[in-house]
């Protein structure tokens, strides 16, 4: 057992840090990336107030539309509130929306490509009409739909994301794995009486991590973003202060006309390099598959 | 009199890693109405000869040295405007896998107008057509197939258009490449009647290039023997094959099958060809010569006079005659 | 031109709405709360609900509920709109020329620009301007697009005042016919943000496949041939966007998705009066029945576009007519 965690250990994470190394976008990506992760964890220490907390000036007045200062470094919204602190904060909803809806459509998306290809016949025909079906929903307008009838809330745009983005993800994966199922070392296994079972999660299914990982991080760019979309219009969670509400705040009292760029620009920066970041690590993988890929 | 004349040709390779010395000082003479062959193994430079000649190279190559004489005129020096006045005007290529070389979105008839079109002439359609029907009669396709797509046709076909295509300007040259290699052997003898035919009604000088010298032996008026980038051998067709002199022309002969001729083993030449990245300063071939003296490792042989028309590289050649039935009767296990 | 394709493809485009159709139906009937509960005040008694119910057909069986729905949704009664008090189908009818003037234009100068574009960049293979732009292509997938459209609409419009900062055409503003209105000035001006806003974000897609595409292209060997043949550098490089575009055109159908999924974004940053905006201030309203109508509307207008493009494909490529599609 201890030898399989090492073998997996060398054959997945050595080529990876590799390209880590070679790739310096990946690795810049890598270190935005763990940075945001900080940001996150240690939010109530590294934030000055909190995300929602209504600054108050020594005399009684509520400090609101503030331009940026010394004390206010990206200065604060009509309703007083410190904007650093909810930039802050607002990687919280971000990650924790991007981290599990991209496992989830990683997973989803996995499994279907891999029994979709293996067992192939009748079950695939099934699996892959539908995705096909998935495919012909327009995601936006549902996601907007769902919050409407479901309410909105930090989880529910997750598992809706979640049930529906598999769909990118297993096509391709059950391509692959019809194309690894007929490789030598899964007909060996086979012919030694391997089970399916077996096969699958023991043979097939290691050399398809790459893939899976892939998606797992193109869909947390995409589920970042999606969490934006939705609370940029107002749909999303009103108590948890993330970077789609600070835009939807941001917005709705006019900033872009009152020349507020302190406020509308750091959220949206925010999203974008930690989204650009998670499609450069995916990228990365990408290029140990595609070697095309890799700019000859 | 000479039409193409390729004097000490180096062609070499760029990659990342090192120079690969693909063509390291090649010479070949056609002349007017001759058919030529060039024979050697996969890899040993023979296409870049071709695309030499044209200059249609890849990026990372370079004609290094040498000259190339058609109708009197070097045209490595001359400049791209230039060439393209002589491709397929003058000179015609048909590539190796012919099967790919049609635009796949492009029906045959308009690939024939977009060729006619690099002419500076500007024929009206009409006579396009009529010459591409008269092309086509020549090479046994029916005409009504120039409406169709290349995927249409199959493969003999698709090489029988490129034959058509390549004499659309009645250019005085063409070169092949491996033009009969992806086909059943029944179809190869057709390919290679029309190809005599041809020559013989158009008076075309043709230089063909394949690893099988069995083809070459069956049209060729003189073929040339190339291994690792340099030639080894050259004589007329009759005289190569009677006499063979160069060690590796032996193998060669013996290591296709022969229908009709007394039962001889089949022999293999054991080894790899050498690596062109960092070529060894004797003989090319001394590595799998069964018959090499420590001069051959030494310092590459010149190329030397045996007989009229008849030249070879190899310090050993005038000994061969003995050697030959020597390996013969030693391989007979 | 292959019939039997068209046909079969038409088929599976029905087939499709319908499919959609019953989706949305179910969802909304997962839905926690009841569609009544707009209409419903606390001091209803329990016998005017089930009036109510009954008005609304909500006390028959599942089955009839999903056949009466179908049936009206394929003669386009998609019933009253709780907040406008209209019919649903009126107000949609009135909104979707809007989108669609919207995304008509941008699909057609995201793959122009996109096309051209990445054909520049497979040339110059290896150089600055295909790094760059590999670059600026990326982040316009990865920035998130009302942000985009928030930052033109501060630099284009509010700083440099060069164009308006929302909606569609200027209020009060007169034309003689539809068309004098497309081609005016007035509505170009407030097309242009929008536009280009959208095109940063969609503009990725069209260039790395087309770029991908002539990488792979350029060195096949019909492209070796033309070179033989003595064509010009300028004719070899049509040559192998021609063939280069095939993969673009496959990928339309997906750029068109991504087209009206953004709506809704697009149309509320400029105050665009589309059917997303129409979705997201009917979701916002809870106005049930009309937001259901505006997201079965984007979903036929993708599929039937995705349609369209199938069959554009279909005659572009004359392998594909040539032999049966199976999937």
């Amino acid at each position: 057992m201890i030898n399989k965690i090492k073998s997996f250990k060398k054959e997945i994470l050595e080529p990876n840090l590799i390209v880590l190394k070679k790739d310096k976008t990946a690795l810049i990506c890598s270190i935005m990336f763990i940075i945001f992760i900080l940001t996150a964890l240690f939010a109530p220490l590294i934030a000055p107030h909190g995300p929602r907390e209504i600054l108050i000036s020594k005399d009684g007045k509520i400090l609101s539309y503030l331009r940026p200062s010394f004390d206010f470094l990206l200065g604060t919204t009509p309703l007083g509130q410190d904007i650093l602190s909810q930039l802050i904060y607002g990687s919280r909803p971000a990650l924790v929306v991007g981290i599990c809806a991209g496992l989830m459509v990683a997973t989803i998306g996995t499994l279907v490509g891999l029994f979709s290809g293996f067992y192939g016949g009748r079950l695939d025909n099934i699996l892959m009409w539908i995705t096909d079906i998935f495919f012909g929903i327009p995601f936006l307008p549902l996601i907007i739909l769902l919050a409407a009838y479901f309410g909105a809330s930090t989880w529910n745009i997750i598992i809706a994301v979640g049930f529906l983005l598999w769909r990118d993800a297993a096509r391709p994966i059950r391509s692959q794995v019809l194309e690894l199922r007929e490789r030598e070392f899964v007909q060996v296994a086979e012919v030694a009486g391997a089970s399916p079972f077996r096969m699958i999660f023991v043979h097939i299914a290691p050399n398809i991590f790459p893939l899976s990982t892939l998606y797992a991080s193109l869909s947390m760019g995409w589920a970042i973003l999606t969490e934006a979309s939705v609370s940029f219009l107002g749909l999303g969670s009103s108590t948890t202060v993330s970077w789609g509400y600070m835009l939807h705040e941001a917005f709705q009292s006019q900033a872009m006309g009152r020349g507020a760029f302190y406020w509308f620009i750091p959220p949206g920066i925010c999203i974008l390099l930690l989204v650009f970041s998670s499609f450069a690590i995916g990228r990365s993988y990408e290029e140990i598959l595609i070697p095309t890929l890799r700019g000859e | 009199m000479s039409l193409l004349h390729i004097e000490n040709l180096k062609t070499y390779y760029r990659t990342s890693k090192g120079l690969v010395q693909a063509v390291d000082g090649v010479s070949i003479d056609v002349r007017k109405g001759e058919i030529v062959g060039l024979a050697g193994e996969s890899g040993c430079g023979k296409t870049t000869v071709l695309n030499s000649i044209v200059r249609v190279l890849q990026k990372n190559a370079e004609i290094k040295g040498g000259r190339i004489f058609y109708n009197g005129r070097n045209l490595l020096e001359l400049n791209e405007k230039k060439m393209q006045k002589i491709r397929w005007k003058e000179i015609s290529v048909i590539p190796q896998s012919a099967m790919d070389a049609l635009d796949p979105v492009m029906r045959i008839e308009n690939q024939f107008i977009m060729v006619a079109k690099t002419d500076e002439r500007n024929k009206p359609r009409k006579k396009i057509s009529e010459r591409a029907e008269e092309l086509f009669s020549l090479v046994g396709l029916n005409k009504s197939r120039l409406k169709e797509y290349p995927h249409q046709f199959s493969g003999g076909m698709k090489q029988r258009a490129i034959i058509a295509l390549s004499l659309f300007f009645a250019p005085n040259m063409i070169l092949m490449d491996e033009p009969v290699t992806a086909l059943d052997v029944i179809v190869q003898n057709q390919i290679l009647n029309y190809i005599k035919k041809l020559q013989h009604s158009m008076d075309i000088s043709i230089l063909i290039v394949t690893h099988d010298i069995s083809v070459l032996a069956k049209i060729c008026d003189h073929i040339y023997i190339m291994y690792g980038g340099k030639i080894m051998e050259v004589a007329g067709t009759n005289e190569l094959f009677n006499n063979p002199l160069h060690p590796y022309t032996i193998g060669l002969q013996k290591s296709f099958p022969h229908l009709f001729g007394s039962e001889r083993k089949l022999i293999s030449i054991p080894g790899y060809p050498p690596s062109l990245l960092d070529p060894p300063p004797g003989c090319r071939f001394e590595g799998r010569c069964p018959f090499a003296i420590p001069e051959c490792r030494r310092e590459n042989p010149q190329m030397e006079k045996a007989k009229d028309g008849h030249y070879v590289a190899c310090y050993l050649y005038q000994k061969i005659g003995k050697l030959r039935e020597k390996a013969f009767l030693g391989v007979s296990n | 031109m292959n019939f039997r394709y068209f046909f079969a493809r038409t088929i599976r485009f029905i087939l499709s709405l319908y499919i959609v159709a019953t989706i949305a139906f179910f969802i909304l009937k997962l839905a926690p709360g009841s569609p009544l509960t707009q209409f419903i005040n606390p001091y209803f008694t329990i016998k005017q609900v089930e009036i109510l119910k009954r008005q609304f057909g909500l006390d028959k069986p599942l089955y009839i509920q999903y056949f009466r729905y179908i049936v009206s949704i394929s003669t386009l009664k998609f019933g009253r709109s709780c907040r406008y008090k209209q019919d649903v189908a009126g107000l949609i009818a009135d909104r979707l020329p809007n989108t669609l003037l919207l995304v008509v234009p941008t699909l057609f100068m995201t793959y122009i620009v996109g096309v051209f574009w990445g054909m520049f960049a497979a040339w110059k293979r290896g150089s600055r301007f295909e790094h760059l732009s590999i670059l600026v292509v990326l982040t316009g997938r990865a920035a998130p697009t009302f942000w985009v459209g928030m930052m033109a609409m501060a630099v284009l419009c509010f700083k440099l005042g060069w164009f308006p900062s929302g909606g569609m055409l200027s209020p009060g503003a007169q034309f003689h016919s539809f068309w004098s209105k497309m081609f005016s000035s007035d509505f170009l001006s407030h097309l242009v943000v929008p536009l280009v806003t959208y095109l940063f974000y969609l503009i990725g897609l069209p260039f790395l496949i087309m770029r991908n595409s002539m990488l792979e292209n350029i060195s096949k060997d019909f492209i070796t041939m033309h070179r033989f043949c003595g064509l010009s550098k300028r004719k070899i490089i049509s040559r192998a966007a021609r063939n280069s575009m095939l993969p673009v055109v496959t990928v339309i159908a997906l750029g068109i998705g991504y087209i009206f999924e953004g709506a809704p974004l697009i149309e509320t940053v400029f105050s665009w009066p589309g059917v997303g905006l129409l979705l997201v201030d009917a979701v916002t309203c809870r106005d049930y029945p009309l937001a259901q109508a505006c997201f079965l509307i984007i979903a036929v207008s993708i599929l039937f576009m995705n349609l369209l493009a199938d069959l554009l494909y279909s005659i572009l490529d004359p392998r594909i007519s040539a032999r049966r599609r199976f999937k």
